[in-house]
């Protein structure tokens, strides 16, 4: 290791232009444009202070948001680890095809966002979806569901989304099992532990942190999740039942037209985020030291 | 790595029939879809397989739509950012972990910091600084804002294992008579290579399935990616699901045949530096 | 409006050269001209269909460019839900097309921030008088005009006729009939009707329909205050509830393109949204023997009890050019090739009834009603014409004709607040009078915010 500061600071100066100029400073030029009335593509602006912050608390489009977002954001952050932690587990092990399968279960999460909603928009077609078809044999229901209807598009939007991205926590999940010492299995077994009480024992500790880490990102890119949930309802009236914050903001952005009020909205998920993430740091500077 | 005794081995493979059913059997739906002929894809009871496949969904896809542009756009678009990320980022975890300076572990749990952002978030800005910078409408706002937002988890994952690389190596072939830049080149990057591979699947994917910033940075019909192209071409049909299903397996098929040809340095890749990302 | 909304079936001309040269172009990409001297000229217009696209390339565009060499037109066609997005963000990047089509409920808040040029010359040039009454002054701020339309079409309901007669009903007068005949054809498994779910037409162009069908205003003429409370709304908002018990339950989830294909397959007996467009959709995809006007009528729409006449929709953007337009003459000069009559005759065809001329001397022109479609959907046009003559046209999104003075129609549209109306009124089952009064609160925030408050 060289005490050469200059060389350290020249590498990384790509990388810090790009991250200051085009993440850094937007987020403060978001600050600045929160205290303005502007208008999104005209050179209309007024300066109104923390006017729209007092707007958003007593808003009740930005409550229902954030309820949905919520909604959606704890939903999915259960089924995916319901569905992925049981399929890593099963990654583990040690059977024929084993390879294969981990290629195939992540595939949800290597298409393209425009495909998955596509797919389980025919999938979920009311009148040629395969889902409904099914539950009509099966006589699970008499009539067809309107899954993209009010009362079923959360739903809708849930599985779609769980489908997606429960292979990050299955990777993430399965890389973490995989370092764990065989030894500690073989030590419980010794001492008479079943397969239960061994995931009970030795599995879950072992993997608590990284637990901990993949609720905190997942909950935190669920909650900001724009693409999924804009195109799972698009332009539809529809779209009233999952709109979610990331969705308000750029509604007010672009349809609205009222730039400086989805700043604020934008600055308003800014810190909720920065909480979240100072509890993060705290739990990733205690996985570091911990593996 | 366990071996399961008998008894369970039934239980295990019945899981795994089941995981690849979950995974699997939407994107085997979207294929059998795309070669069915139109009578079939409405047909009550839907067939598993098509009875006679057919490509015209496929053909109507190539003659009556701007989906090549797309595409040609899209494997742009993403190869420019795959390179410019793992340029930038190698620079920057070579940086990170080559040499210290006071702050460094401030910068970089900084830059890890900016992981958490979500696009959203700033793409008001983010135009209007690219407006002003004269390069609205143009491929190259996208590939900076694409390697913009990678650059933190490949940054970390770069750092994770160029400091698993023995320094000791290094010192070895500059001991050697190698300048820096090709012990670098001959010893660092090679051993970096699964991290390297890693980076660019990341960056890749995240490229190319990228709807927001395509959506809002880009005007013209000629520049579109594939996924805002395919969601236009989404909303314009109803009754051409085989098209639009057509659409979804040419989008796919790189992807996953990109991924597969590297997977196995992911999982790999994502264990030594993803469980922290 | 009513075309297939986005742009991707906007192929841009390059598809049409054909075979071989078509797939060069498509995979190369390197336009022909490179390096030489060629002046674009920019056109965006939002008629998407492959046909309409290349009739103006071989006629306008063609003859355009064998006058001005040196000039290279580009046409754009974007679909309807791009343009305002596309239009306003290259106006705020400073390279805006030459020439464009507008919403009218676009023009007033561009031309009230000069943006607009006015046109007076052209207007007199094309036949000042020969202009329809229904499009003529849309666009006519202060004694000058800055629009005009480039054809018109009327929507309706597209009708099962033959249903309607089975029960011997007559075409509905009032809303009040209209509840009468969509119980009479809710029956067996086939609802009455589907409205459209995309929040611009179920939150914007109907209701704007509806008011002016029932005596309402968006807003107040002169305080600009939004009238949502009021009791025309309150008697839409209920006859809107009663009307959702006949049509599918998943409609809010579903298009314009999926209620013409319910339509056309016998799913229902109404689309609640259709123009003459309609007709293409018909012959592809009903059953073969009931591919006519006798099955497939449009009805025009009925009145509220405040109201006097029922109102529906004129589907007609016009063309404008911007100030900051780099040949403005040049864009004029296409325009007088764009309503030379043999072009836009040939432009009008395209999508017969549906672009219906908007020169009153054309309106009965032989060489106009010599089309195929037209002759056979005879009452279709005539349907057209009696829109026209009875008055019952308003362009896109307005209650009212003085609508073309509200500088805020875009941002009312794009606040989804009368669709979440509308559908927690229809599908949620809500209270008119509290989403009413939520929607005027949301509403009188928004002006608030955008500054066009003028009430006290």
């Amino acid at each position: 290791m060289r005490k050469n500061a200059l060389a350290g600071w020249l590498l990384l100066a790509p990388s810090l232009t790009l991250l200051g100029g085009l993440v850094l400073f937007p987020i403060a030029y978001n600050a600045w444009l929160s205290l303005f009335d502007k208008h999104s593509f005209l050179p209309v602006q007024s300066f109104v202070g923390l006017r729209h912050y007092v707007y958003f608390a007593h808003d009740e489009e930005f409550w229902n948001s954030f309820r949905h977002g919520l909604v959606y954001a704890a939903a999915t952050l259960v089924l995916q680890l319901a569905v992925g932690i049981p399929a890593a587990l099963l990654l583990n092990e040690a059977f024929r095809g084993r390879n294969l399968l981990r290629g195939v279960v992540l595939f949800p999460y290597v298409i393209p966002t425009i495909v998955a909603i596509m797919l389980w928009k025919w999938l979920l077609n009311d009148s040629y979806g395969l889902v409904n078809h099914w539950l009509l044999a099966g006589r699970l229901i008499e009539t067809p569901v309107a899954w993209l209807g009010k009362d079923w598009i959360m739903t809708s939007l849930v599985i779609a989304s769980v489908w997606q991205f429960f292979p990050f926590v299955v990777v993430t999940y399965l890389a973490r099992l995989q370092t764990i010492a065989p030894e500690l299995y073989e030590a419980a077994t010794v001492d008479g532990a079943g397969a239960w009480r061994r995931f009970v024992h030795v599995t879950l500790p072992q993997t608590a942190s990284v637990l901990f880490v993949i609720v905190l990102l997942r909950s935190i890119w669920m909650f900001t999740k724009f693409d999924t949930v804009w195109l799972m309802a698009g332009d539809g009236g529809v779209s009233r039942y999952i709109r979610t914050l990331p969705v308000y903001a750029y509604a007010r952005s672009f349809t609205y037209l009222q730039a400086g009020m989805g700043a604020t909205l934008a600055v308003i998920m800014f810190l909720m985020l920065i909480v979240a993430t100072a509890v993060y740091f705290r739990l990733f500077r205690h996985e570091e030291a911990f593996s | 790595m366990k071996r399961p005794g008998r008894r369970r081995r039934p239980l295990l493979y019945v899981g795994a029939v089941v995981l690849v059913v979950a995974a699997a059997f939407p994107l085997f739906w979207m294929l059998s879809t795309s070669l069915k002929p139109s009578d079939e894809i409405f047909a009550t009871p839907p067939r598993m397989i098509p009875v006679h496949p057919t490509l015209e969904n496929f053909g109507r896809l190539f003659s009556q739509t701007s989906f090549l542009t797309y595409f040609r756009n899209s494997a742009t678009v993403a190869s420019m950012a795959v390179l410019l990320t793992l340029s930038v980022s190698a620079l920057g975890a070579y940086g990170l972990t080559r040499f210290s300076f006071s702050g460094r572990d401030k910068v970089a749990g900084l830059i890890l910091t900016t992981y958490m952002f979500a696009p959203v978030m700033i793409i008001i800005p983010f135009y209007i600084l690219v407006k002003q910078l004269g390069i609205v409408n143009t491929h190259l706002a996208l590939v900076l804002s694409y390697t913009t937002f990678c650059l933190p988890f490949c940054l970390w994952l770069l750092r994770a294992f160029f400091s698993s690389i023995p320094l000791e190596l290094e010192e070895a072939a500059l001991v050697d008579g190698a300048g820096r830049g090709r012990a670098v080149w001959h010893v660092v990057l090679p051993l970096a290579l699964p991290g390297l591979i890693a980076t660019a699947i990341f960056t890749f994917i995240l490229a190319y399935n990228d709807f927001l910033f395509s959506m809002v940075l880009i005007t013209s019909e000629e520049l579109k990616t594939l996924p805002v192209g395919v969601n236009d071409l989404f909303n314009a049909t109803i009754v051409d699901w085989g098209m639009i299903m057509a659409a979804g397996v040419m989008i796919t098929a790189p992807a996953v045949l990109f991924f597969a040809a590297v997977q196995r340095y992911l999982v790999q890749g994502w264990g030594a530096g993803g469980v922290k990302g | 409006m009513l075309t297939i909304p986005p742009s991707s079936r906007s192929l841009s001309r390059r598809h049409f050269l054909g075979g071989a040269a078509a797939g060069a172009a498509l995979l190369g990409g390197v336009p022909a001209a490179l390096g030489q001297q060629i002046r674009e000229l920019h056109v965006w217009h939002t008629e998407v269909e492959p046909q309409t696209v290349k009739t103006i390339q071989d006629t306008s565009i063609a003859e355009f460019e064998r006058k001005f060499p040196g000039f290279k037109v580009r046409q754009q066609a974007l679909g309807w839900g791009d343009l305002n997005t596309k239009l306003l963000s290259s106006l705020a990047a400073g390279s805006p097309p030459d020439l464009t089509q507008l919403n009218p409920f676009m023009t007033a808040s561009l031309y009230v921030k000069n943006l607009l040029r006015p046109m007076d010359e052209l207007i007199r040039a094309v036949g000042e008088n020969d202009i329809h009454e229904a499009t003529r002054k849309l666009q006519y701020f202060d004694g000058k005009y800055y629009g005009i339309t480039h054809a018109m079409g009327a929507t309706y309901f597209c009708e099962r006729r033959d249903l309607r007669e089975k029960k011997g009903i007559k075409p509905p007068e009032t809303f009040d009939d209209m509840l009468k005949l969509c119980g009479a054809l809710t029956e067996g498994g086939r609802m009455a009707f589907q409205m459209p779910g995309e929040k611009l037409y179920m939150g914007f162009v109907h209701p704007a329909e509806l008011l002016a069908s029932n005596g309402g205003t968006w807003v107040d003429g002169k305080t600009w205050r939004p009238q949502f409370t009021s009791k025309s709304w309150l008697e839409i908002l209920d006859y809107l509830q009663k009307l959702n018990k006949f049509q599918p339950a998943g409609w809010s989830g579903q298009k314009y393109l999926d209620t013409q294909a319910a339509l056309a397959t016998g799913k229902i007996s109404m689309s609640y949204l259709s123009g003459a467009r309609a007709i293409g959709y018909i012959e592809k995809y009903a059953p073969e023997t009931m591919r006519d006007p006798e099955h497939f009528a449009p009805m025009l729409r009925p009145r509220g009890p405040s109201g006097t006449l029922g109102t529906t929709t004129l589907d007609g953007e016009n063309w404008a050019v911007f100030t900051q337009s780099k040949y403005p003459n040049e864009a004029f000069e296409f325009l007088k090739l764009f309503y030379k009559k043999e072009h836009y005759l040939a432009y009008c065809h395209t999508v017969p009834i549906h672009l219906t001329p908007i020169f009153k001397s054309l309106l009965a022109d032989p060489a106009y009603l010599a089309n195929e479609r037209i002759k056979k959907w005879k009452p279709w046009h005539d349907t057209m014409l009696t829109a026209l003559q009875q008055k019952r046209l308003l362009p896109l999104g307005f209650s009212r004709p003085d609508d073309n003075l509200l500088p805020f129609l875009a941002e009312l549209d794009g606040s989804s607040i009368v669709a979440d109306m509308v559908v927690e009124v229809m599908v949620g089952g809500k209270s008119p009078k509290a989403e009413a009064e939520r929607a005027q609160k949301r509403a009188e925030e928004l002006l608030t915010q955008l500054g066009h408050k003028r009430w006290a």
